[in-house]
Order: structure tokens, then C-alpha cells, then sequence
């Protein structure tokens, strides 16, 4: 149980912005129509398998950029990420649905980006739809949907998903107390069975069986 | 790579069904838009212009073309915009994100096979036979299918970063549709301008199918030439995209 599944050593990060248009500049920033802005600095961590872990910090310190690059939708800078097993992201409950397409139609495109193969979503669909509780609504466009509704159908298809890793980012925000509750009894199920859980969230203090806190650092900051 | 094609199949799937949700006429539009450009051409360059075309009634040889520009024309116009309607996916979720602008261009294979067999009721309707020739003209779909992917792949990404390129796109597909002989025939064009006709699939395309349709000849020589061009640009596009897709998450 000891095995590292998350490596992260020495990793920066900085994010480009689009400066300011005026006219003034106008030469100057089309030459270089970039500000850096440095997010991460530096930073380390080891997770060893079957662990969960919560990572705070205030806004803007990087949280949900560090779930990125753990699930490699984007590359750092410097530094090196090894992640150990099938990672799972779930960035933002529903980024990336359709709104016109039914929710059944949306949690096979979901699932299909998530990298599972066809017959397997067919076998885990019934328990998403039963897990979300969405029942009869599953066959309904997603624009009909409830914003808890749509929460709870990602959340689902995450949690099916045959993850190793999985990646949360504030996923308790949206949902009523049951709805919770039952989430979290599920993340405890999983983590039994050795998943690795990340959490990113700035109310933790409710949930039990947490194994490490980790705090992020404010050191962001603007670089001419 | 199978799950490469699953990923394929969901997003062309998507786009299809997207496409006419929220519609009263339906897939109704597949058939209605070519058609009223086509009377539209018909009128200004058939009637008021009289272009020349061979003995060929203006209405089928214009159908004839517009079927490939149609093809080429609305695959990258969706297919450039692939990324920036599909930010979240692009910034919160890992997936090969090629997918997207090629999804695009797939999600159109169906009206220009329904496009096709409207031109083929008038062709048949105009009293004309399908020669011997005729199965040939599927086979151009390749070349211009893999031309399409290639400018949607290169136009999807750089669009994705400043939106200048995709204003780029459009003022691309206007000099595209007159210098392609779409409207008229490649035959008026003056030989020392003839090299413009050869370095463009889409008029190799355009030529070959005329040729097949109404002179019942298969010209393999431009055949060859297209496909080669065609890929040749699909290839440009897939590596190009490959080296940006890496930045475009954070620069979206």
C-alpha cells in the first residue's frame, strides 16, 4: 500500500495573459502580446496509493492548475509529474457538455474522453443512472437539467470510471446534504479499494478519513 | 487507437445530431441550402453571364461543382472553430484533441452523400446515362476529404490562439471559390494561368468529376496529383497541430 502513484518533483508553472490593448502599445504588444504570471513555483509532492488527499489554499494559488498538470491536459514548465495508474479528472462538474444532447448522449461522450472502451460504458451506464438518481430524466436534453442535476450526472460518470487516480475539484460545492453524503461514502468505497483520491476544496472540515491536507502557498505573482 | 475512433465516432456523432436540434426544418437543410445556391449561380452565371460550358446545361455543371465546394467549404468553416466552441473540453479534460477538428469535417460526409444524389436525380432527370466512367467519381471524395482535414486541422488551432486566423479562413474561402472553377469552366482559363488549377486539389477534383460526368473520361493523371496534394496537406496539418497542441490549453 506504500507504492507512490502521484511523483511530483520541482514542477513551475507560469500561465500567459493578453496585456492591456491600447494604442499607445499597439507595436509593443504585437510583438509580444504576452504577460507571464507565475501560478506554481517550485512546488513537490508524493501520494502514495489509496490515499486522500485534500489541497487548499486561497484563490488563485494554483489548486486547479495543479490538477491539470497531474492529469495532463497541460505540461509544466520545469519539473517532472509521474502518475502511477489510470487517471480520472474531473476539473469541472459538466465542462464539456451538450446542452441540446440528452444526458445519456452526454455520458457516452463523457465517458468515451475519459478513455472508456464502448461496450464497457454500456455496462456502467445503468449504474451511473442509477447513481446520479437521474432515472427518466437521463433520456431529457441537458438544457432541462437542474444545475445539481448536471453535477450529479458528472460526478457519477467520474466516480465509474475505473479510476486509479482521481482527480476532484470542488465537487461538494453543488449538490444537497444527502447527495453529499452518499458521494463521499462512495470516495471511502473506492479508496478501499486502493484509488488514490485528490481533493481539491476549500470545505474539507465536514469529511472524514482524510490522510494529508497539503496547503498552497501564495506566490503567485505578475512578471513584466 | 480503437478508442482513438471511439472518440471519432462521438464527436462526429455529436456534431450531426447538434447540428439540427432546436430546428424546425431538420435535416430538410442539407437539401434546401445547396439547392438555392445552386438556382441562385444558375441565374447570375448561367443566364446573365452565360459562361461557357460545353454543351452542358448551367444548371447540372454548377450542381456539379458546388457538391465538392460545398463539401470543402462548410467542413472548415465548422472545423475552424472546433476548439474555440469546445474550450472547456480543450482545458479541462485530456483527450487526443485532433478529434475535434476532424470530428467536424466527418460530420459533413453525410449531406455531400445526400448532395450527391440530388445532382444525380437532375443529371438522370436532364436524360443523361451514367456512363462506364461513372463509380470513379467516388473515389475523388478521398483526396478532397483529406485536403479539407488538413486546412481544418491548421485553421482549428492557430484560430484557437488569436482569432485572426480564422477571419484569415474566411477571406481565404472567397479567393478559393474563384480561383477554383466552380462556376465556370477550367477550360477558359488562359494556359499560363493553368498552374493555379494544379496545385489545388479541390479544382483537380471539380475537373475530374466533370470529366467523368459529361465526357465519360477518367482523367488518373489529375486524379493522382490530388490525392498527392491532398495528403500532403493533411500531413502538414496533423504534425503542425501535434506541435501546438501541447500550448493550446493554456493559450485558448
Amino acid at each position: 500500500m506504500n507504492k507512490p502513484t502521484v511523483i511530483i518533483k520541482n514542477i513551475s508553472k507560469k500561465y500567459y495573459f493578453e496585456k492591456p490593448k491600447t494604442i499607445k502599445n499597439w507595436v509593443n504588444n504585437f510583438m509580444s502580446p504576452f504577460d507571464k504570471f507565475i501560478v506554481i513555483d517550485n512546488f513537490s509532492l508524493t501520494v502514495e496509493k489509496g490515499k486522500f488527499i485534500v489541497i487548499t489554499g486561497p484563490n488563485g494559488c494554483g489548486k486547479t492548475t495543479l490538477l491539470r498538470l497531474m492529469s495532463g491536459i497541460t505540461e509544466p514548465d520545469h519539473g517532472s509529474i509521474t502518475m502511477n495508474g489510470r487517471v480520472v479528472p474531473l476539473i469541472d462538474l459538466g465542462a464539456g457538455f451538450n446542452s441540446e444532447l440528452t444526458g445519456r448522449e452526454n455520458a457516452m461522450i463523457n465517458a468515451t474522453i475519459l478513455g472508456i472502451k464502448k461496450r464497457d460504458i454500456l455496462e456502467i451506464l445503468p449504474k451511473v443512472i442509477d447513481f446520479s438518481e437521474l432515472n427518466s430524466f437521463i433520456d431529457i436534453p441537458l438544457k432541462r437539467y437542474s444545475t445539481g442535476m448536471i453535477a450529479r450526472l458528472a460526478f457519477s460518470i467520474a466516480v465509474y470510471a475505473q479510476p486509479d487516480i482521481l482527480l476532484l475539484d470542488e465537487v461538494f460545492a453543488i449538490g444537497d446534504e444527502r447527495f453529499q453524503k452518499k458521494s463521499l461514502d462512495k470516495l471511502h468505497q473506492l479508496k478501499r479499494i486502493g484509488v488514490t483520491i485528490i481533493l481539491v476544496s476549500h470545505y474539507y472540515q465536514w469529511i472524514d478519513q482524510i490522510d494529508r491536507i497539503v496547503r498552497l502557498p501564495k506566490n503567485s505573482r505578475l512578471k513584466g | 487507437m480503437q478508442q482513438y475512433f471511439q472518440l471519432l465516432e462521438v464527436f462526429t456523432i455529436r456534431e450531426i445530431k447538434y447540428r439540427y436540434k432546436a430546428s424546425i426544418l431538420g435535416f430538410s437543410w442539407i437539401i434546401i441550402y445547396p439547392l438555392v445556391i445552386a438556382v441562385m449561380l444558375n441565374v447570375v452565371f448561367g443566364i446573365f453571364v452565360k459562361v461557357p460550358t460545353e454543351n452542358v446545361p448551367y444548371f447540372l455543371f454548377i450542381l456539379s461543382g458546388f457538391l465538392f465546394w460545398n463539401f470543402f467549404q462548410q467542413s472548415i468553416m465548422y472545423a475552424k472553430d472546433s476548439l474555440v466552441w469546445n474550450r472547456d473540453l480543450v482545458i479541462k479534460s485530456s483527450f487526443q484533441k485532433n478529434s475535434l477538428p476532424l470530428s467536424y469535417v466527418l460530420a459533413r460526409i453525410p449531406d455531400f452523400f445526400v448532395n450527391f444524389i440530388i445532382f444525380l436525380i437532375f443529371f438522370m432527370a436532364s436524360g443523361r446515362p451514367l456512363q462506364l466512367n461513372f463509380p470513379y467519381i467516388f473515389f475523388l471524395f478521398i483526396p478532397l476529404a483529406f485536403f479539407a482535414a488538413g486546412i481544418s486541422l491548421i485553421s482549428s488551432i492557430t484560430n484557437a490562439i488569436f482569432r485572426d486566423f480564422g477571419r484569415i479562413v474566411d477571406l481565404l474561402f472567397m479567393i478559393m471559390f474563384y480561383i477554383s472553377p466552380i462556376v465556370y469552366a477550367d477550360s477558359i482559363i488562359p494556359q499560363r494561368y493553368k498552374a493555379i488549377i494544379l496545385v489545388n486539389p479541390l479544382s483537380l477534383c471539380i475537373i475530374v468529376a466533370r470529366n467523368i460526368l459529361f465526357k465519360n473520361q477518367f482523367s488518373i493523371d489529375l486524379f493522382i496529383l490530388a490525392l498527392v496534394e491532398g495528403l500532403i496537406m493533411f500531413i502538414i496539418g496533423f504534425i503542425f497541430f501535434k506541435k501546438m497542441e501541447r500550448k493550446v490549453a493554456d493559450l485558448i
